[in-house]
């Protein structure tokens, strides 16, 4: 029972190590980079971390993963500046904050709205990554009974997760699932020495992790911008009152703050439920308990801060899964397990046992990096209110140019850049056909573990279906049905609060008009 | 969508036949219980299961499947801006190590930005020239990765 208790000094030194000016330096510019693109409706935290982690390889772990979770931190407030101002949610986990963000902006509070939303999201933020502190101990002590067996239907409950969330259909997910592990096994079979499908020699080591990843969000997301005519934006920049909420306002909204980090945290540690479900969930659950139902969707701000404390408090609760079992809860974090695997930590159980210091740092690195954006946003909101209306002409060939010295980077090879085109190309027809990306990428970081675990276990327990034998197989197994099963019923609710945001924001809009 | 997700599943059956045939030609290891080949012909055939799952779950119209699929026709101006911004990035790339970095990325930027639709000619002469300086700078000097140089290779 000695890992159930917390181990204090371990805790305040790796808390500690954070605060180190470097760190705080490169948090600092993540989250810039983060606001920056999560505000930017069609760029997403996913693609940002994609673009900087070649960037990170210079530098040590912990100011690299800490600048990454600046990233992903300030991305996910980011997502709110558009969502308010100009209707359209930056990242996907701000679909929520549109219902009432946007009434209030047209209601001429958009600067309240703003202020609300940033206090939220720093709060919703800092209690999901306290909350995944304390829970740590515990995680560690059941680490200790994986085998073989275990992490095989690990990598299939990981798999089956990213499958039924992503995407409407449920077969084109499974069919990215099979496609990512099939093209997992190209290469270099280490269990044999033997080369398997494709002889390039760059294709050795199996396909290469960032190239691929580049090319699927970001390469791919360039060629999309080609492939329509750019509207002009005709948002005028909004005039901001304050930046900060009065504190009338933090009274109100307080509740559906606390709530929305509780609820957030424990959705984003459900690997495969994201920001988004979060978020949809705190906003009816604040509906359902208000005295006044009917005003929700038509400005208030209880529904800005239920929305937006929920999807930052779900990153917290999505690095729970990803660093304790290896199972990344969406492309965000799944793209960070990348990053990680590069600087030499392989998250899973043992990362529990052998690197719990790294852990607290990861978590520590959240909490600055929630600070971070809050500075940031404080000092720039009017900035980024203008970013919104940023000339894509210029800033997606410039994507496209960091993307490929992104992809050189790493081997300096030309073949990854080649590889990265590829990749691209894929994405975009994936994409544009209606093929989610992330289970292609998961795949990609599960396949190895997936196929070497198998193998392993048939060899020393001669057969695969005693597996169903080991309790941990068999509830990872359930989990795994539960979580395909639970998918199609999510996906029939998503697409109903869908219908019902879509009808929130023309009856908006048409009040609007009168 | 219906049509559309009809082919993907047929290109995808086919892929999926190609790498199940291709595992055959991989070497046989003795006292192996799983060899090099199980795990890659067992996807295939689960590849090609859910691919025909795909095919047989769109024969019919459903609520689904009725949206019409975007589609790749070069008829469509945008259409073809993608194409040419893509055989834009695939030359661009390939001219990299011969021409050199610096040299070959002003006039891709030019073009991409050109096909995205700005005329500003001016603006995108600058900011052409200027972002890949500033990218190869911050990868020589703060990451200590050179990119390929070319003809400019005397310079490094």
């Amino acid at each position: 029972m000695q890992h159930m208790a917390i181990d204090w000094s371990l805790l305040l030194s790796s808390y500690g190590s954070v605060l180190d000016p470097m760190v705080v330096l490169y948090v600092f510019l993540g989250a810039i980079g983060g606001v920056l693109i999560g505000s930017i409706p069609g760029l997403t935290a996913t693609m940002g971390i994609a673009l900087l982690v070649p960037f990170t390889f210079g530098l040590e772990f912990l100011p690299g993963v800490a600048m990454l979770l600046g990233i992903f931190c300030g991305g996910m407030y980011g997502g709110s500046i558009a969502a308010i101002l100009i209707h359209t949610p930056g990242t996907p986990a701000a679909a929520a904050t549109v219902l009432d963000g946007y009434p209030m902006a047209q209601k001429g509070e958009a600067g309240r709205a703003l202020s609300i939303a940033l206090f939220a999201s720093f709060c919703g933020g800092i209690i999901g990554a306290l909350l995944m502190t304390f829970l740590a101990p515990p995680i560690s002590t059941l680490a200790l009974k994986f085998g073989p067996g275990e992490f095989f239907m690990l990598a299939m409950f990981g798999l089956s997760v990213i499958i039924s969330i992503s995407g409407k259909s449920l077969v084109k997910g499974l069919i990215m699932g099979v496609f990512g592990l099939l093209i997992c096994t190209v290469g270099m079979d280490k269990s044999c020495a033997y080369i398997r499908f494709l002889k390039f020699q760059g294709l050795y080591d199996g396909i290469p992790f960032i190239p691929a990843l580049i090319g699927l969000f970001a390469v791919s997301e360039v060629i999309a911008n080609f492939d329509h005519q750019i509207v002009k934006s005709n948002v005028k920049a909004a005039r901001i009152t304050h930046v900060w909420p009065s504190l009338d306002d933090q009274k109100r909204v307080a509740k559906a703050v606390i709530m929305g980090g509780l609820i957030g945290a424990f959705i984003g540690a459900i690997p495969g439920a994201g920001g988004d479900i979060a978020a949809f969930v705190n906003y009816s659950e604040q509906k359902r308990e208000s005295k006044h139902p009917e005003l929700f969707g038509t400005g208030v701000p209880e529904g800005v801060a239920a929305s937006e404390s929920a999807n930052n408090g779900c990153s917290g609760g999505a690095m729970i899964p990803m660093l304790s079992l290896g199972v990344p809860g969406d492309s965000n974090t799944a793209v960070l397990m990348g990053a990680f695997i590069i600087h030499g930590f392989q998250p899973g159980p043992m990362m529990y046992v052998e690197h719990l210091d790294i852990v607290y740092q990861v978590f520590a690195a959240m909490i600055v990096a929630n600070i971070a954006f809050l500075i940031v946003g404080l000092l720039g909101i009017r900035l980024f209110a203008k970013v919104i209306t940023i000339q894509r002409y210029f800033l997606i060939p410039c994507i496209l140019l960091l993307s490929l010295v992104g992809a050189y980077a790493i081997n300096q090879s030309m073949f990854d850049v080649f590889l990265c085109l590829v990749f691209g190309v894929l994405g975009y027809l994936f994409q544009r056909y209606g093929f989610p990306l992330s289970p292609i990428l998961l795949a990609l970081i599960l396949g190895p573990m997936c196929e070497q675990n198998l193998r392993r276990y048939v060899q020393i327990n001669d057969g695969f279906f005693s597996m169903f034998t080991r309790p941990i197989c068999l509830i990872f197994f359930a989990l795994a049905l539960i979580s395909l099963y639970s998918a199609l019923r999510n996906q029939k609710l998503i697409k109903e609060r869908e219908a019902e945001a879509e009808a929130n924001a023309a009856r908006a809009d048409s009040d609007a008009r009168q | 969508m219906k049509k559309a997700n009809l082919v993907s599943a047929i290109i995808g059956m086919a892929f999926s036949l190609i790498c199940f045939l291709d595992t055959f030609t991989f070497k046989k290891f003795k006292n192996v219980p799983v060899g090099p080949e199980v795990f890659p012909r067992a996807l295939a055939v689960a590849l090609f299961i859910c691919c025909l799952a795909l095919l047989l779950t769109n024969l019919h119209t459903t609520e689904e499947n009725k949206d019409p699929a975007p589609t790749l026709s070069l008829k469509d101006t945008y259409m073809r801006h993608a194409l040419l911004a893509t055989l834009v990035m695939v030359v661009y790339a390939m001219l990299w190590e011969p021409v050199g970095f610096l040299i070959v990325s002003p006039f891709a930027l030019f073009a991409l930005i050109y096909l995205m639709g700005k005329r500003n000619w001016g603006k995108m002469a600058v900011v052409s020239v200027i972002v890949p300086i500033v990218a190869w700078g911050v990868f020589r000097y703060l990451l200590g990765i050179t990119l390929p140089m070319g003809f400019l290779d005397f310079l490094v």
